[in-house]
């Protein structure tokens, strides 16, 4: 989904949701799925750390980016809040829309990244990769690879 | 007529002559008052060190807080402010405020609040922070953080002139502390995850108007370096010396920038820093040596020109910036009385040089956890890498595991200080080791570039030595290469130093203590907890003859990163995470300026 589109749909749900309820549903639901879409490629074996893929690996990647202010294993600075703490509290499409276009805080501003391709060539994996380490699939720092 | 013309010449002359003369002599005059604080290393030679000693080592464990100050601003506070003549100056992060202030009685004479786009803020990569300001000729020099040099009425607080620095939507950005040398202010530039190409610019400081500005990479003479007059360790480095070590423009965005302090040194006229890294991250992109980033350059304080430069670290592979402070002592080294320049690197060894040279004396590592390199080969003055902690040669898509140190370094931008009495320097360290891992990334202007990942983690998980501290504070014989003690800290000590006649070393940490110190033994001998962490510098002045000790509190930084490092309850660690805690367990955030002195 673009991220015009995105919000766009953000703006419509907003104002006519009281009309259109049914129009919310689906995209939960979608939310949903894209949530815990990470489970596909994470492996876990009892009593080893976690691997993952290469695809949560570019996510990884893209995160460090963010790590200069959201701390190395994401759980925030003295100037930017926890990812682990806000993918509780946002869901795929606000993420995207703050990262392409940046937010200001009470203590902190983020830049939008729209222009980096370094960010948003990766944005499903990164949020991906964020939420698995939100909802504890995986820690924080490197992870070994199944995939080779 | 011809009287009329020699009138105005002669005018003229002494108009210049007096300006060049008292603009130095007033930072000089200020200097020489140990009760001022009138420089952000307290002389010119950026010791830190006061020949105070009221609050002594008998005495210290009495001090009090006589008064403090919020400066009203959340984010990170480096550096510390200047007392000159009953006046203290105070600075801030963004927005970059500067309070007057009268100590007398703690009345503000005048507030500077710069109008700055907040589209700055989001392209400083590590925090907003300011490490200060400088002052001279009546005037107050601030370096705000949109790259605007502004020069302040030190009675009025009013704006005199500004000049723009750089561009902040090219990712430049000024977090350094200018200094004032005769009549021109020093500033460099910040943004080397930006891949913003660094340099050393001066001003001069009656108009703002740019004298010269020297880059770190590029051809010659806008490096401001002579093929055959400036030398490396003696030797001529030739044409073409920083082209020669790219690989067609990358230098361009190569970085080099020139963040850290500025030092200078009267009789030979030279002004000491050292360059940042090189862009981006991912070393495997940029082969060559990358001259001459990482790179301790000693310039002409008139001209700019380079007499001597010396790479610490050729080809960085681990973002060791070689920006740490220049501090400039005398000291015997091999039984000579040596004119010495020491450097303690983020690459985790400390370098004693022959400053008038720039011959190597000593290079030897400050945390026995480093180890990127077994040694720096005193023939070639290269740092002899271990293949293991290679991450260019373990290659891209690589985790190159356990590096020592990490990129904050075995020390940051917090500088050391230096007793003339004990001749040792006190040193605030990390001792952070890491994971790094680099990858492809692709340069867009005003965009970080920054094309490796990391992780750090305390270097007790590396040495096996079953220790979980982030910190030390240490006493360094710079003539042995040797630490002389060493005081483990819960975290990464981020506070610049102070030492004084008193025989006491002051220190702040992050979880908001002030320390002082035995300069012998490093035995703790006073600690008070102040309003937040401490990542600015400790310093004194006296006020109608009293001593006082000052800092500033304000947790933040690049080092609110490093406390992170290790801080989750993983499982691999050594058995004793549970010693570690949030930062946000131990402080918050705020701005407060704590003044310090012995009861009446």
């Amino acid at each position: 989904m673009s991220v015009k589109k995105n919000i766009i749909v953000r703006g419509l749900t907003g104002s006519l949701c009281l009309f259109f309820s049914f129009i919310t549903l689906p995209v939960a639901s979608a939310d949903e799925n894209a949530a815990t879409a990470y489970k596909d490629h994470i492996q876990c074996v009892e009593g080893e750390a976690c691997k993952i893929d290469l695809y949560l690996t570019r996510g990884y990647r893209a995160f460090s980016q963010c790590q200069v202010c959201h701390g190395l294993d994401a759980n925030g600075s003295s100037f930017a809040p926890s990812l682990n703490d806000k993918l509780k509290e946002i869901d795929k499409e606000l993420f995207v829309e703050r990262v392409s276009y940046g937010f200001t805080g009470q203590v902190g501003v983020m830049p939008p990244w729209i222009e980096n391709p370094n960010v948003m060539k990766y944005i499903d994996n990164l949020y991906d990769y964020l939420k698995a380490r939100s909802d504890g699939a995986i820690p924080g720092g490197k992870l070994k690879r199944y995939d080779r | 007529m011809k009287y009329h013309l020699l009138r105005i010449l002669v005018a003229t002359c002494v108009a210049l002559f007096s300006g060049i003369v008292s603009a130095n002599d007033s930072v000089k005059s200020a200097m020489s008052n140990s009760g001022n604080w009138a420089i952000w290393g307290g002389d010119y030679a950026g010791t830190r060190y006061s020949e105070l000693d009221q609050i002594n080592a008998t005495n210290v464990k009495d001090l009090q807080v006589a008064w403090t100050f919020s400066t009203g601003v959340l984010r990170g506070h480096e550096g510390g402010p200047l007392v000159i003549d009953g006046t203290m100056y105070v600075h801030t992060p963004f927005p970059n405020k500067v309070f007057s202030v009268n100590i007398e009685d703690q009345t503000i004479n005048w507030v500077y609040e710069p109008k700055q786009d907040p589209d700055t803020i989001p392209v400083m990569c590590c925090d907003t922070v300011s490490r200060g300001v400088a002052y001279a000729d009546g005037k107050v020099f601030l370096q705000q953080a949109d790259t605007n040099l502004v020069a302040l009425d030190a009675k009025t607080g009013k704006k005199i002139w500004s000049v723009k620095n750089g561009d902040p939507k090219k990712g430049s950005t000024n977090t350094n502390a200018p200094i004032v040398i005769k009549d021109k202010v020093f500033t460099g530039i910040s943004g080397g995850e930006f891949g913003v190409r660094g340099f050393l610019a001066a001003y001069n400081i009656n108009d703002g108007s740019l004298a010269w500005k020297c880059f770190s990479t590029g051809p010659d003479d806008e490096m401001c370096v002579d093929p055959q007059n400036t030398t490396d360790r003696g030797t001529p480095i030739g044409p073409d010396s920083s082209l020669k070590t790219w690989e067609g423009d990358q230098w361009k965005i190569g970085g080099g920038t020139t963040w850290g302090w500025y030092t200078y040194d009267e009789e030979t006229n030279l002004v000491f820093y050292g360059t940042g890294n090189p862009s981006t991250w991912n070393p495997v992109v940029r082969p060559g040596d990358n001259k001459w980033s990482m790179t301790i350059f000693a310039r002409d304080a008139d001209t700019g020109m380079a007499k001597w430069v010396y790479q610490m670290t050729p080809h960085d592979e681990w973002d060791y910036d070689g920006v740490n402070e220049m501090i400039l002592a005398d000291i015997e080294v091999g039984g000579a009385m040596r004119k010495t320049l020491v450097h303690f690197d983020r690459n985790g060894f400390a370098y004693t040089l022959d400053r008038v040279t720039g011959e190597l004396l000593v290079a030897e590592k400050y945390d026995p956890a480093v180890n990127w390199a077994s040694h720096v080969d005193m023939e070639t003055g290269r740092p002899v890498v271990v293949a293991k902690y290679s991450t260019d040669q373990n290659g891209e898509d690589v985790n190159t595991e356990n590096v020592c140190p990490a990129a904050l370094g075995t020390k940051d931008q917090q500088p050391a200080a230096f007793s003339p009495k004990t001749n040792l320097f006190y040193v605030p360290t990390n001792h952070v080791c890491m994971d790094y891992e680099p990858f492809q990334v692709e340069y867009v202007a005003g965009q970080p570039y920054v094309g490796a990942t990391l992780s750090m983690f305390p270097a007790g998980r590396v040495t096996g030595d079953g220790t979980d501290h982030l910190g030390n504070f240490i006493a360094w014989d710079a003539a042995k290469g040797e630490i002389k003690w060493s005081v483990p800290e819960k975290f990464s000590v981020w506070s610049g130093a102070l030492a004084t006649a008193g025989d006491i070393v002051f220190y702040g940490t992050l979880d908001g203590h002030l320390k002082a110190v035995d300069a012998d033994t490093g035995e703790q001998l006073y600690s008070f907890k102040t309003p937040s962490g401490i990542i600015g510098n400790v310093n004194t002045y006296t006020q109608n003859g009293k001593q006082y000790i000052t800092v500033l509190s304000g947790v933040g930084g690049w080092a609110g990163i490093g406390m992170a490092a290790g801080l989750e309850g993983d499982t691999d660690g050594l058995g004793a995470v549970g010693a570690y805690k949030q930062l946000g367990k131990y402080t918050q955030l705020g701005g407060v300026l704590s003044v310090f002195a012995l009861p009446n």
